[in-house]
Protein backbone atom coordinates (compact mmCIF):
# COMPACT_ATOMS: atom_id res chain seq x y z
CA UNK A 1 0.00 0.00 0.00
CA UNK A 2 1.34 3.40 -0.97
CA UNK A 3 -0.20 5.45 1.82
CA UNK A 4 3.08 5.94 3.69
CA UNK A 5 5.14 6.44 0.57
CA UNK A 6 7.10 9.71 1.01
CA UNK A 7 6.83 10.36 -2.73
CA UNK A 8 3.09 10.47 -2.36
CA UNK A 9 0.77 13.33 -1.73
CA UNK A 10 1.14 15.92 0.96
CA UNK A 11 0.36 15.20 4.61
CA UNK A 12 -3.13 15.53 5.94
CA UNK A 13 -2.62 18.77 7.81
CA UNK A 14 -1.72 20.60 4.64
CA UNK A 15 -4.72 22.33 3.10
CA UNK A 16 -6.00 20.50 0.05
CA UNK A 17 -5.98 23.65 -2.05
CA UNK A 18 -2.21 24.06 -1.69
CA UNK A 19 -1.26 20.62 -2.95
CA UNK A 20 0.69 20.56 -6.17
CA UNK A 21 0.94 16.80 -6.65
CA UNK A 22 -1.76 14.86 -8.37
CA UNK A 23 -3.68 13.24 -5.55
CA UNK A 24 -6.18 10.50 -6.23
CA UNK A 25 -8.50 11.85 -3.54
CA UNK A 26 -8.63 15.29 -5.16
CA UNK A 27 -10.65 13.81 -8.00
CA UNK A 28 -13.48 12.80 -5.72
CA UNK A 29 -12.59 14.61 -2.51
CA UNK A 30 -15.80 16.62 -2.18
CA UNK A 31 -17.99 13.58 -2.39
CA UNK A 32 -19.65 12.64 0.87
CA UNK A 33 -19.89 8.97 1.79
CA UNK A 34 -23.15 7.49 3.15
CA UNK A 35 -21.53 7.47 6.60
CA UNK A 36 -21.24 11.26 6.45
CA UNK A 37 -17.49 11.63 5.93
CA UNK A 38 -15.91 13.36 2.98
CA UNK A 39 -13.81 11.13 0.76
CA UNK A 40 -10.87 13.53 1.07
CA UNK A 41 -11.17 13.36 4.87
CA UNK A 42 -11.05 9.55 4.83
CA UNK A 43 -7.97 9.62 2.64
CA UNK A 44 -6.20 12.23 4.75
CA UNK A 45 -7.00 10.41 7.99
CA UNK A 46 -5.69 7.14 6.59
CA UNK A 47 -2.49 8.78 5.41
CA UNK A 48 -1.98 10.57 8.69
CA UNK A 49 -2.81 7.69 10.99
CA UNK A 50 -0.22 5.23 9.69
CA UNK A 51 -0.44 2.15 11.86
CA UNK A 52 -2.87 3.79 14.30
CA UNK A 53 -6.26 2.75 13.08
CA UNK A 54 -9.13 5.21 13.12
CA UNK A 55 -11.94 3.53 15.15
CA UNK A 56 -14.62 4.79 12.76
CA UNK A 57 -12.80 3.78 9.60
CA UNK A 58 -11.92 0.41 11.01
CA UNK A 59 -15.60 -0.44 11.37
CA UNK A 60 -17.08 1.54 8.46
CA UNK A 61 -17.64 -0.37 5.23
CA UNK A 62 -18.04 2.82 3.21
CA UNK A 63 -14.77 4.26 4.41
CA UNK A 64 -12.90 1.00 3.85
CA UNK A 65 -14.22 0.66 0.31
CA UNK A 66 -13.39 4.25 -0.50
CA UNK A 67 -9.91 3.81 0.90
CA UNK A 68 -9.27 0.66 -1.11
CA UNK A 69 -10.41 2.35 -4.31
CA UNK A 70 -8.33 5.44 -3.68
CA UNK A 71 -5.25 3.36 -2.89
CA UNK A 72 -5.58 1.56 -6.23
CA UNK A 73 -6.11 4.84 -8.03
CA UNK A 74 -3.14 6.38 -6.25
CA UNK A 75 -0.91 3.47 -7.28
CA UNK A 76 -2.11 3.77 -10.86
CA UNK A 77 -1.44 7.48 -11.15
CA UNK A 78 2.03 7.12 -9.66
CA UNK A 79 2.91 4.28 -12.02
CA UNK A 80 1.66 6.14 -15.07
CA UNK A 81 3.49 9.27 -13.94
CA UNK A 82 6.71 7.32 -13.49
CA UNK A 83 6.51 5.13 -16.57
CA UNK A 84 6.48 7.79 -19.31
CA UNK A 85 6.95 5.32 -22.17
CA UNK A 86 9.11 6.56 -25.02
CA UNK A 87 7.78 6.82 -28.54
CA UNK A 88 9.93 3.82 -29.44
CA UNK A 89 8.41 1.73 -26.67
CA UNK A 90 4.90 2.66 -27.71
CA UNK A 91 5.73 1.90 -31.35
CA UNK A 92 7.05 -1.52 -30.37
CA UNK A 93 3.87 -2.28 -28.46
CA UNK A 94 1.75 -1.20 -31.41
CA UNK A 95 3.74 -3.37 -33.82
CA UNK A 96 3.45 -6.34 -31.44
CA UNK A 97 -0.31 -5.89 -31.21
CA UNK A 98 -0.71 -5.65 -34.98
CA UNK A 99 1.51 -8.69 -35.57
CA UNK A 100 -0.55 -10.74 -33.13
CA UNK A 101 -3.67 -9.77 -35.05
CA UNK A 102 -2.12 -10.59 -38.41
CA UNK A 103 -0.98 -13.98 -37.13
CA UNK A 104 -4.61 -15.00 -36.69
CA UNK A 105 -4.95 -15.08 -40.47
CA UNK A 106 -8.27 -14.75 -42.22
CA UNK A 107 -11.48 -15.84 -40.57
CA UNK A 108 -13.11 -18.98 -41.97
CA UNK A 109 -16.81 -19.83 -41.59
CA UNK A 110 -17.87 -22.61 -39.26
CA UNK A 111 -20.54 -24.92 -40.62
CA UNK A 112 -23.70 -23.17 -39.47
CA UNK A 113 -25.52 -21.19 -42.14
CA UNK A 114 -28.04 -19.86 -39.63
CA UNK A 115 -25.49 -18.08 -37.46
CA UNK A 116 -22.42 -15.98 -38.16
CA UNK A 117 -19.69 -18.12 -36.63
CA UNK A 118 -16.06 -17.90 -37.66
CA UNK A 119 -12.72 -19.39 -36.74
CA UNK A 120 -9.20 -18.12 -37.27
CA UNK A 121 -7.21 -19.78 -40.03
CA UNK A 122 -4.24 -20.39 -37.73
CA UNK A 123 -6.41 -22.21 -35.20
CA UNK A 124 -7.81 -24.46 -37.94
CA UNK A 125 -4.40 -25.20 -39.45
CA UNK A 126 -2.99 -26.16 -36.06
CA UNK A 127 -5.73 -28.72 -35.44
CA UNK A 128 -5.49 -30.19 -38.95
CA UNK A 129 -1.71 -30.47 -38.86
CA UNK A 130 -1.94 -32.23 -35.54
CA UNK A 131 -4.45 -34.66 -37.04
CA UNK A 132 -2.05 -35.49 -39.88
CA UNK A 133 0.83 -35.86 -37.45
CA UNK A 134 -1.12 -38.53 -35.57
CA UNK A 135 -0.79 -40.88 -38.53
CA UNK A 136 2.36 -42.97 -37.97
CA UNK A 137 5.19 -42.07 -40.30
CA UNK A 138 3.67 -38.75 -41.36
CA UNK A 139 4.52 -35.16 -40.54
CA UNK A 140 2.55 -32.20 -41.88
CA UNK A 141 4.84 -29.69 -43.57
CA UNK A 142 2.27 -27.03 -44.44
CA UNK A 143 -1.46 -26.47 -44.36
CA UNK A 144 -3.21 -23.94 -46.58
CA UNK A 145 -6.90 -23.20 -46.41
CA UNK A 146 -9.01 -21.51 -49.05
CA UNK A 147 -12.68 -20.65 -49.26
CA UNK A 148 -14.84 -21.82 -52.10
CA UNK A 149 -16.82 -19.35 -54.18
CA UNK A 150 -19.89 -19.59 -51.96
CA UNK A 151 -17.75 -18.65 -48.91
CA UNK A 152 -19.23 -21.53 -46.94
CA UNK A 153 -16.83 -24.42 -47.54
CA UNK A 154 -13.10 -24.74 -47.14
CA UNK A 155 -10.55 -26.55 -49.27
CA UNK A 156 -7.59 -27.95 -47.36
CA UNK A 157 -4.22 -28.22 -49.09
CA UNK A 158 -1.49 -29.95 -47.10
CA UNK A 159 2.07 -30.91 -47.86
CA UNK A 160 3.48 -33.89 -46.02
CA UNK A 161 6.70 -35.63 -45.19
CA UNK A 162 6.36 -39.41 -44.90
CA UNK A 163 8.43 -42.51 -44.42
CA UNK A 164 8.64 -44.92 -47.36
CA UNK A 165 8.16 -48.12 -45.37
CA UNK A 166 4.56 -48.40 -46.60
CA UNK A 167 2.87 -47.71 -49.95
CA UNK A 168 1.97 -44.08 -50.23
CA UNK A 169 -1.67 -44.30 -51.48
CA UNK A 170 -3.08 -46.04 -48.39
CA UNK A 171 -1.04 -43.81 -46.14
CA UNK A 172 -2.37 -40.71 -47.90
CA UNK A 173 -5.89 -42.08 -47.54
CA UNK A 174 -5.30 -42.50 -43.82
CA UNK A 175 -4.14 -38.90 -43.55
CA UNK A 176 -7.17 -37.77 -45.52
CA UNK A 177 -9.49 -39.61 -43.12
CA UNK A 178 -7.74 -38.17 -40.06
CA UNK A 179 -7.87 -34.63 -41.41
CA UNK A 180 -11.51 -34.93 -42.47
CA UNK A 181 -12.43 -36.31 -39.07
CA UNK A 182 -10.66 -33.47 -37.25
CA UNK A 183 -12.27 -30.84 -39.49
CA UNK A 184 -15.71 -32.26 -38.86
CA UNK A 185 -15.55 -33.51 -35.27
CA UNK A 186 -13.04 -31.20 -33.60
CA UNK A 187 -13.79 -28.00 -35.47
CA UNK A 188 -17.14 -28.19 -37.23
CA UNK A 189 -15.84 -27.03 -40.58
CA UNK A 190 -17.54 -27.70 -43.92
CA UNK A 191 -14.80 -29.09 -46.16
CA UNK A 192 -15.14 -29.21 -49.93
CA UNK A 193 -11.89 -31.07 -50.56
CA UNK A 194 -8.56 -32.19 -49.18
CA UNK A 195 -5.50 -31.99 -51.42
CA UNK A 196 -2.42 -33.79 -50.17
CA UNK A 197 1.07 -33.55 -51.59
CA UNK A 198 4.02 -35.55 -50.31
CA UNK A 199 7.03 -33.32 -50.61
CA UNK A 200 9.76 -34.99 -48.56
CA UNK A 201 10.82 -38.29 -47.08
CA UNK A 202 11.26 -39.18 -43.43
CA UNK A 203 13.69 -41.75 -42.09
CA UNK A 204 11.72 -44.86 -41.06
CA UNK A 205 11.19 -45.41 -37.38
CA UNK A 206 13.68 -47.66 -35.61
CA UNK A 207 12.58 -49.77 -32.72
CA UNK A 208 15.32 -48.50 -30.41
CA UNK A 209 15.36 -44.94 -31.67
CA UNK A 210 13.26 -41.99 -30.76
CA UNK A 211 9.64 -42.05 -31.82
CA UNK A 212 10.14 -38.92 -33.89
CA UNK A 213 11.13 -39.65 -37.48
CA UNK A 214 13.88 -37.42 -38.83
CA UNK A 215 13.34 -35.68 -42.17
CA UNK A 216 15.93 -36.03 -44.90
CA UNK A 217 16.89 -32.90 -46.71
CA UNK A 218 16.91 -32.59 -50.48
CA UNK A 219 14.84 -35.65 -51.26
CA UNK A 220 11.54 -34.04 -52.01
CA UNK A 221 9.17 -35.46 -54.54
CA UNK B 1 -35.04 8.23 -25.92
CA UNK B 2 -32.95 6.20 -23.56
CA UNK B 3 -29.20 6.60 -23.84
CA UNK B 4 -27.44 3.83 -25.73
CA UNK B 5 -25.79 1.57 -23.18
CA UNK B 6 -22.92 0.14 -25.20
CA UNK B 7 -20.89 -0.62 -22.09
CA UNK B 8 -23.80 -2.49 -20.55
CA UNK B 9 -24.24 -4.52 -23.72
CA UNK B 10 -20.55 -5.39 -23.82
CA UNK B 11 -20.51 -6.34 -20.17
CA UNK B 12 -23.60 -8.55 -20.50
CA UNK B 13 -22.21 -10.18 -23.63
CA UNK B 14 -18.88 -10.88 -21.93
CA UNK B 15 -20.51 -12.49 -18.92
CA UNK B 16 -22.73 -14.62 -21.14
CA UNK B 17 -19.87 -15.76 -23.37
CA UNK B 18 -17.66 -16.69 -20.43
CA UNK B 19 -20.50 -18.78 -18.99
CA UNK B 20 -20.43 -21.14 -21.98
CA UNK B 21 -18.72 -24.47 -21.37
CA UNK B 22 -15.51 -24.61 -23.36
CA UNK B 23 -14.81 -20.88 -23.54
CA UNK B 24 -11.30 -20.40 -22.14
CA UNK B 25 -11.19 -16.62 -22.36
CA UNK B 26 -12.23 -13.66 -24.44
CA UNK B 27 -9.56 -12.26 -26.71
CA UNK B 28 -9.17 -8.48 -26.86
CA UNK B 29 -9.76 -6.82 -30.18
CA UNK B 30 -7.01 -5.02 -32.07
CA UNK B 31 -8.56 -1.74 -30.99
CA UNK B 32 -8.19 -2.73 -27.35
CA UNK B 33 -4.65 -4.00 -27.88
CA UNK B 34 -3.62 -0.75 -29.52
CA UNK B 35 -5.12 1.24 -26.69
CA UNK B 36 -3.18 -0.90 -24.24
CA UNK B 37 -0.01 -0.27 -26.19
CA UNK B 38 -0.19 3.39 -25.29
CA UNK B 39 -1.53 3.11 -21.76
CA UNK B 40 -0.66 0.49 -19.21
CA UNK B 41 -3.05 1.60 -16.51
CA UNK B 42 -4.11 -1.93 -15.75
CA UNK B 43 -0.61 -2.86 -14.67
CA UNK B 44 -0.64 0.06 -12.28
CA UNK B 45 -3.91 -1.20 -10.88
CA UNK B 46 -2.28 -4.53 -10.14
CA UNK B 47 -3.86 -6.52 -12.97
CA UNK B 48 -2.26 -7.36 -16.29
CA UNK B 49 -5.27 -9.22 -17.61
CA UNK B 50 -7.62 -7.19 -19.78
CA UNK B 51 -11.23 -6.99 -18.65
CA UNK B 52 -13.53 -9.56 -20.28
CA UNK B 53 -15.37 -6.78 -22.13
CA UNK B 54 -12.18 -6.21 -24.13
CA UNK B 55 -13.14 -9.29 -26.13
CA UNK B 56 -16.51 -7.79 -27.09
CA UNK B 57 -17.21 -5.07 -29.61
CA UNK B 58 -20.71 -3.66 -29.61
CA UNK B 59 -21.82 -1.03 -32.09
CA UNK B 60 -25.15 0.70 -32.38
CA UNK B 61 -26.43 2.41 -35.50
CA UNK B 62 -28.79 5.18 -34.40
CA UNK B 63 -30.44 5.63 -37.81
CA UNK B 64 -31.62 2.02 -38.05
CA UNK B 65 -31.49 1.00 -34.41
CA UNK B 66 -29.33 -1.97 -35.39
CA UNK B 67 -26.83 -3.54 -33.02
CA UNK B 68 -23.72 -5.38 -34.11
CA UNK B 69 -22.03 -7.42 -31.38
CA UNK B 70 -18.79 -9.27 -32.06
CA UNK B 71 -17.37 -11.79 -29.62
CA UNK B 72 -13.78 -13.00 -29.91
CA UNK B 73 -13.03 -16.05 -27.83
CA UNK B 74 -10.38 -18.67 -27.23
CA UNK B 75 -11.91 -22.09 -26.67
CA UNK B 76 -10.85 -25.38 -25.13
CA UNK B 77 -10.54 -28.44 -27.31
CA UNK B 78 -12.70 -30.64 -25.11
CA UNK B 79 -15.75 -29.57 -27.14
CA UNK B 80 -16.19 -29.03 -30.84
CA UNK B 81 -15.42 -25.43 -31.73
CA UNK B 82 -18.65 -25.15 -33.71
CA UNK B 83 -20.78 -26.23 -30.74
CA UNK B 84 -19.05 -23.79 -28.41
CA UNK B 85 -19.47 -20.96 -30.92
CA UNK B 86 -23.16 -21.78 -31.33
CA UNK B 87 -23.69 -21.66 -27.57
CA UNK B 88 -21.79 -18.40 -27.29
CA UNK B 89 -23.93 -16.93 -30.05
CA UNK B 90 -27.19 -17.95 -28.41
CA UNK B 91 -26.15 -17.06 -24.86
CA UNK B 92 -24.95 -13.63 -25.94
CA UNK B 93 -28.09 -12.95 -27.94
CA UNK B 94 -30.22 -13.79 -24.93
CA UNK B 95 -28.06 -11.72 -22.58
CA UNK B 96 -27.99 -8.54 -24.66
CA UNK B 97 -31.69 -8.58 -25.59
CA UNK B 98 -32.86 -6.71 -22.48
CA UNK B 99 -30.25 -4.00 -23.13
CA UNK B 100 -30.84 -3.47 -26.83
CA UNK B 101 -34.62 -3.30 -26.54
CA UNK B 102 -34.41 -0.26 -24.28
CA UNK B 103 -33.81 2.04 -27.21
CA UNK B 104 -36.63 3.83 -28.95
CA UNK B 105 -35.68 2.50 -32.37
CA UNK B 106 -35.31 -1.24 -32.29
CA UNK B 107 -33.45 -2.67 -35.23
CA UNK B 108 -31.88 -6.01 -35.98
CA UNK B 109 -29.27 -7.48 -33.65
CA UNK B 110 -26.34 -9.22 -35.31
CA UNK B 111 -24.11 -11.46 -33.21
CA UNK B 112 -20.79 -12.57 -34.72
CA UNK B 113 -18.68 -15.13 -32.87
CA UNK B 114 -15.02 -15.50 -33.82
CA UNK B 115 -12.94 -18.34 -32.43
CA UNK B 116 -9.39 -17.02 -32.38
CA UNK B 117 -7.56 -19.84 -30.63
CA UNK B 118 -8.03 -23.42 -29.47
CA UNK B 119 -6.26 -24.30 -26.26
CA UNK B 120 -5.53 -27.54 -24.48
CA UNK B 121 -4.88 -30.94 -25.96
CA UNK B 122 -7.12 -33.92 -26.27
CA UNK B 123 -5.55 -37.12 -24.96
CA UNK B 124 -6.36 -39.04 -28.12
CA UNK B 125 -8.88 -39.16 -30.89
CA UNK B 126 -9.83 -42.10 -32.98
CA UNK B 127 -10.25 -41.01 -36.59
CA UNK B 128 -13.54 -42.15 -37.96
CA UNK B 129 -14.05 -44.34 -40.95
CA UNK B 130 -16.04 -41.83 -42.95
CA UNK B 131 -14.14 -40.44 -45.88
CA UNK B 132 -14.82 -37.25 -47.76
Amino acid sequence: MAIDDPRGTSPCDEPATSRRDIDAARLVGDERLPCGRLVSHVWDRARAAGDQADPHQADCTFCRQALEGLTALDNATRTLRGERPSAHTVAERVVRAVRAEVRLGRMLPLDDPARELRIAQTAVAKVLRRAADRVPGVRAASCRLSLDQSNTEVTIAMTLATTLDQPLPPRAAEVRRAVAYAAREELGLAVSGIDLKIVSVLEPLKSTASAEPAPQNGRGR
Amino acid sequence: MTAVDTTGVERAAAQAALAVAGVAELQPSLRQCLADAAIRARQALGSCAPPPEAGIRAEYTPRTGAWHVEVRCAVNDDRRALDIARDVHDYVRAAVSPHVTRNAIQGPVTIVVSVTRITGRRPSLNPGTTDL
